[in-house]
């Protein structure tokens, strides 16, 4: 499995993230259930800087 | 007493582990503990370098409102959902000692915070300033969107404090921070906390500390069989 961005990934398979929430089939986890937490891309104005 | 070779392994290189992390992130401060626990478990050698990457990087130095307000927010969800996401961020938080007091939280930008964090490794200290900076966000109420209250961190672990208003004034790690996020979306990372091992692997997320072990493991066996150290 890959990151997209060139890295083989590593550890818990399960632990596959969506847009916005990390779901753990099998495991005490929900849909409220992030593992970690989300951002959306980055804009150009932000990342212009402010 | 006798010392046989095999009494004194041959040291080894550590482990690079690239970690793109916000202190406004619930799930990097726990999964920093997972992994550290995770590193000693491994018994392995790890060098940590912390990048930035910012959740949010829209909200307001002073964001007015609770914490589930925001969330509910910039998730499009009912404020009893967030509130139950709260409640469970911190009954894990928790379980692995730390103590969030999402009353006391001040939600804001974290940009300054990255800065300091680029700050703090030029004077060798990047470690310690993370997780001061976690401590005073999720533990402390502290807020760290201003100068004053950053330098005033800075200061707690041994920096200088002037010197820390000056750059943050200057900005003279933005660029770094900016370079940070444009590697983050080289690399793919579209959440956090995300940790690049050795720069060829990639772990997403506050795993088990068995997990970080056994990816520790792997990847030195990997560099073994390759013909590396350790």
């Amino acid at each position: 499995m890959s990151s997209g961005g060139g890295l083989e990934m590593l550890g818990d398979p399960g632990m596959v993230c969506g847009d916005d929430t990390c779901v753990i089939p099998g495991g005490a986890a929900d849909a409220t259930g992030d593992e970690r937490s989300v951002a959306p891309p980055v804009s150009p104005e932000a990342a212009a800087g402010r | 007493m006798e010392v046989s070779s095999e009494q004194s392994p041959a040291p080894v290189d550590p482990i690079r582990i690239d970690v793109w992390s916000d202190i406004a992130c619930p799930w990097c401060y726990i999964g920093k503990r997972k992994f550290e626990a995770g590193a000693a478990e491994s018994g392995l050698p790890v060098e940590v370098v912390y990048h930035a990457f910012e959740l949010s990087p829209d909200t307001p130095v002073d964001f007015e409102g609770s914490e589930e307000e925001y969330l509910a927010g910039h998730k499009g969800i009912p404020v009893e959902t967030a509130r139950a996401m709260i409640d469970r961020v911190t009954g894990i938080a928790e379980s692995v000692g730390l103590d969030y007091d999402y009353d006391a939280l001040h939600h804001t930008n974290t940009v300054l915070a990255h800065q300091l964090i680029r700050y703090a490794a030029e004077h060798g200290r990047q470690l310690e300033m993370v997780e001061r900076l976690f401590a005073a966000y999720f533990e402390q109420g502290r807020h760290l969107g201003r100068v004053a209250e950053l330098a005033d961190l800075a200061a707690e672990i041994g920096l200088d404090r002037a010197d820390a208003v000056r750059a943050l004034e200057a900005g003279d790690h933005l660029d770094a921070v900016r370079a940070d996020q444009r590697q983050a979306e080289e690399l793919g990372i579209r959440g956090v906390p995300f940790f690049v091992v050795e720069g060829r692997y990639g772990v997403s997320g506050a795993q088990d500390p068995a997990t970080f072990a056994d990816v520790l493991r792997q990847v030195a066996e990997r560099r073994t069989a390759e013909g590396g150290a350790a």
